[in-house]
């Protein structure tokens, strides 16, 4: 379980105003909990992912992982990033060995379990590419399988598919579902697309930017296995977004 | 709203990889062009018949002369040998100390001024000083090659080591990467297309130290044996010997190119 009590944050850069990215942020995420977090951009969603992967120290509060407390990078969770952030010098399979590479895996073994989530993402054939020859989707789940190879319970996405075009998000939101209902992880899944925290998420986490403040936990209560296409035409969906884009369209109304 | 890193003019001295070195040897018009140098200069050569324009055939029978009498080869091996070691040090002082001058910025700030006005002094200002210092040994010669061809490879892989794209840092800490994982497996692969146009350039460069220095001392070398004539106003040893030295030049460029474009091959 990962439990976030009390955390705030502030940035102090050189030479800038202190920014307050996190203020009093109270939040439990149970094992193999598929988590959203949504909110207008410069809210802190990032920044609270961030603390949860150890990349940021918040400045108040802590976070615990099933009673361990978070003080820097760990072995509990892996990140999916926006911008991919893969090596370009590097082939699709030591792309995504290279999780398992840091950890002092020998060769032959991430050699095997970096093939065994290609093939996972549906990527088999391209071991031997390098990302620049793939999409973006394609290099997104690159990306998806290097974090899932290195095997930690929790899974950070900071927006992951944000870089893609509508229809490749659709598709590998639905691949997302797959892959997830067939080998749970906790996830902490961070978007701005309203459809894409409702289909994904177990629960939404609403903040707001006034300032990085949880504003609300919306319960999704789909059933799993999810079947996207049926979720979409379902009244909880309906209800759910809805919902959603009232309390955005409140916030823009507020900092507007 | 992210962050955005104020963006840094690049640096006077950096350059960037070569893409497609069309090579000298590759042209048949350059062929043309060469033919056409040398027939003129045999022409001006014949019809001037001035003390300084020796005509090319005898340039070239001066050269093969040269060769015959084993005049050139101890002085070939001597420039070589302090082009070899005066790269080498280049190469190991350069990666280590433009790797810490991309990494740390107070050891930047400490040594970049410095180093930009090392790349544009010429380096033969030095050379009396070198020469009080270590005399005629190889010393000297080395020294002067390591000065010419040093600052643009430390020049060039601190800028190349700056220019990392942060988030692959960021997602090798996500990994548990260390620092020095961060930079072997991180900085110094994404800095490579730099430091590799480095150390192109620095061998050109190192070249120039090289006939520079040896003409300096005039006594050892290809640049020693080319002033020893000049002193002695030799003009077809002189010419003889620039015309090798401009064959050594081309030979070490193609070969530099050749390795450039086989160790950038695999990198896009
Ligand atoms: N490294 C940083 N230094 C200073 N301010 C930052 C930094 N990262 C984020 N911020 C600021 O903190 C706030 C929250 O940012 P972030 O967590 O990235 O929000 P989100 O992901 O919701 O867009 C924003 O105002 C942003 O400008
Ligand atoms: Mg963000």
């Amino acid at each position: 379980m990962i439990s976030i009590k009390d955390v705030s944050h502030r940035y102090t850069a050189k030479g800038r105003e202190e920014t307050v990215a996190l203020s009093n942020v109270n939040l439990e995420i149970e094992d193999n909990e598929f988590v959203t977090i949504i909110g207008p951009s410069g809210c802190g969603k990032t920044t609270l992912m961030r603390a949860v992967g150890g990349l940021v120290q918040p400045t108040e509060g802590e976070i615990t992982i099933d009673g361990q407390r978070v003080t820097g990078p760990h072995q509990q969770a892996a990140v999916v990033f926006q911008n991919f952030a893969l090596l370009p010098w590097a082939s699709i399979l030591d792309n995504v060995a290279f999780g398992l590479e840091l950890q002092g895996m020998g060769k032959a073994d991430r050699i095997a379990k970096a093939e065994q989530y290609i093939k996972r993402v549906g990527l088999s054939g391209f071991e031997r590419k390098y990302p620049r020859e793939l999409s973006g989707g394609m290099q997104q789940r690159v990306g998806l399988a290097r974090a899932l190879a290195v095997e930690t319970p929790i899974l950070l996405m900071d927006e992951p598919f944000g870089a893609l075009d509508q229809q490749t998000r659709r598709y590998m939101q639905e691949e997302l579902i797959q892959i997830w209902e067939g080998d749970r992880r906790t996830v902490i899944f961070v978007t701005h697309d309203m459809e894409e925290a409702v289909l994904l998420g177990d629960k939404v986490v609403l903040m707001s930017a006034r300032p990085g403040k949880i504003e609300e936990v919306i319960d999704v209560d789909i059933a799993r296995p999810r079947d996207p296409e049926a979720v979409e035409r379902s009244e909880v969906f309906a209800e759910k977004k809805e919902y959603l884009w009232r309390r955005l369209r409140e916030m823009y109304q507020v900092t507007a | 709203m992210t962050a955005v890193a104020p963006t840094r003019p690049k640096p006077v001295g950096v350059i960037g990889p070569s893409k497609g070195v069309s090579t000298f040897f590759e042209t048949t018009s350059s062929w043309w062009g060469i033919l056409a140098l040398l027939l003129i200069w045999e022409i001006a050569g014949q019809v001037a018949d001035l003390v300084w324009l020796p005509p090319v055939t005898e340039v070239i029978a001066t050269l093969w002369q040269l060769f015959v009498d084993g005049v050139i080869q101890p002085h070939l091996g001597a420039s070589l040998w302090s082009l070899f070691v005066g790269f080498s040090v280049s190469l190991v002082v350069g990666l280590i100390v433009g790797t810490l001058m991309g990494l740390s910025t107070t050891i930047n700030s400490a040594l970049d001024i410095f180093v930009n006005a090392m790349l544009f002094t010429p380096a033969l200002i030095f050379a009396p000083i070198l020469f009080a210092v270590f005399g005629l040994s190889d010393v000297t010669r080395i020294s002067v090659v390591v000065l010419y061809a040093m600052f643009i490879i430390i020049i060039n892989t601190a800028e190349g080591v700056r220019n990392v794209d942060d988030p692959l840092l960021d997602m090798a800490a996500s990994f548990g990467a260390s620092r020095w994982t961060a930079v072997r497996r991180i900085i110094l692969p994404s800095a490579y297309p730099l430091i590799i146009a480095g150390l192109r350039l620095g061998a050109g460069r190192a070249v120039k130290g090289m006939i520079n220095g040896e003409m300096f001392i005039a006594l050892i070398g290809l640049g020693g044996l080319s002033a020893s004539y000049g002193k002695s106003l030799q003009f077809p040893e002189v010419w003889a010997m620039a015309l090798f030295i401009m064959i050594v030049a081309i030979i070490i460029n193609q070969g530099v190119s050749i390795i450039e474009r086989k160790l950038t091959a695999w990198y896009d």
